[in-house]
């Protein structure tokens, strides 16, 4: 079962590889950002935060749940979803 | 004026069907600035025109649809329904993404326009649009042409995205988004600018290959046909020999099971090299069964 805890865990990750890929500090990115508006992500970016979280996970993530996401929290909640599946 | 991409035709034609390419640069046409002063009714349905202006980026977005309804239109217009006007036509995007057209509420037309497909691309002041008239609706139909085109995606990469990739990132990048096969064929560059060169190609050419299923799982819909969800992953679409006439698509993945579900068995990649970009335009071609 995910806790709160292994939550901010996930996002602690999640937007630190979203600061990697787009370089920006993590301090500029909270869970509220907005990919495209707020981030202004390209396609190509996003499958380069797929490949960190991947690694960083060891997980698979679709190519159709990634694109829906639309904020660093629905990309929390894909993280957390697809760990409590797999648990 | 300048053509905005000095390898890429106005037309291209594969069999019987006839590919229309469109081309921006806003860094050369100030289109945004043109428009803004002219009549946006003249080339947007109001539902398009209150779309962009909410869009965060409207100046993208705008390019991005006035490249895909001008390709749409000359489809339209060669396929000899003529008379058609971009106003007349109105893009939409399926749950998938995938743009489709409809008929705007004025035309008169009567058309459905569901045997138009059409893709669009942009990158940083670039954008190009791809639009194809089929001569019937393939799933709609028995019997489809070997060969006939079925769906159709493009895509435009900029070399600096891959070229500016961290070292310390640079292998996972590599390793979850390509398959062997294509990282050794990558190492052929002359250097990392080389290896970027044969990456930001196959990249773009997975993309327009998605792309292009995007338009197939949106003909099934219409159908009536649900082929379940695919689980793209990028390293499920291979593309090898990107630097010959006829680079190779390869669906490893089980992919190509769906592909066949929707008659498309082979899908051809054609690729225009320019000195700060590459752009992929993927051909989704049919199966000559039912």
């Amino acid at each position: 079962m995910i806790t709160t805890m292994d939550r901010k865990e996930i996002e602690k990750k999640v937007i630190k590889s979203a600061s990697i890929v787009l370089k920006k500090d993590v301090s500029t990115i909270t869970e509220e950002a907005r990919f495209k508006e707020d981030l202004k992500i390209t396609s190509m970016k996003v499958v380069m935060l797929t490949a960190l979280l991947e690694d960083e996970f060891n997980k698979k993530f679709p190519m159709a749940r990634v694109l829906k996401n639309q904020t660093i929290r629905d990309c929390v909640d894909m993280v957390v979803e697809t760990l409590a599946a797999e648990a | 004026m300048l053509p905005v991409f000095s390898s890429i035709p106005s037309v291209l034609d594969h069999g019987s069907s006839r590919v229309f390419l469109r081309a921006v640069d806003r860094s050369k046409t100030n289109v945004w600035t043109d428009l803004e002063r002219a009549d946006p009714s003249d080339f947007f349905t109001e539902a398009e025109w209150q779309g962009i202006k909410a869009h965060p980026q409207p100046e993208v977005r705008y390019v991005l649809e006035w490249v895909g309804k001008q390709a749409a239109c000359q489809a339209i217009n060669w396929q000899g329904r003529g008379g058609v006007r971009l106003q007349d036509i109105e893009i939409w995007h399926d749950i998938a993404g995938a743009p489709f057209l409809r008929a705007s509420l004025g035309a008169s037309s009567g058309h459905d326009f569901s045997d138009i497909a059409l893709s669009m691309s942009g990158e940083g002041e670039l954008a190009i649009g791809a639009a194809v008239a089929f001569l019937q609706t393939p799933l709609a139909a028995d019997r489809v042409s070997e060969e006939q085109i079925l769906g159709i995606g493009i895509d435009l990469v900029a070399f600096e995205h891959l070229g500016s990739v961290p070292d310390q990132i640079w292998q996972i990048i590599l390793q979850h988004t390509f398959t062997p096969g294509e990282i050794e064929e990558s190492l052929e560059g002359a250097d990392r600018a080389g290896q970027v060169k044969i990456l930001s190609a196959m990249f773009a050419g997975k993309e327009a290959v998605f792309k292009s299923f995007g338009w197939l799982l949106h003909q099934a819909w219409l159908a009536g046909f649900h082929p379940g969800g695919a689980a793209i992953d990028f390293r499920g679409i291979e593309i090898l020999e990107v630097h010959s006439n006829q680079p190779r698509v390869n669906l490893p993945g089980g992919l190509r099971e769906v592909a066949q579900s929707w008659r498309a068995i082979n899908f051809q990649i054609k690729y225009f090299f320019e000195t700060d970009v590459v752009v992929a335009l993927a051909l989704g071609l049919g199966s000559g069964t039912a």
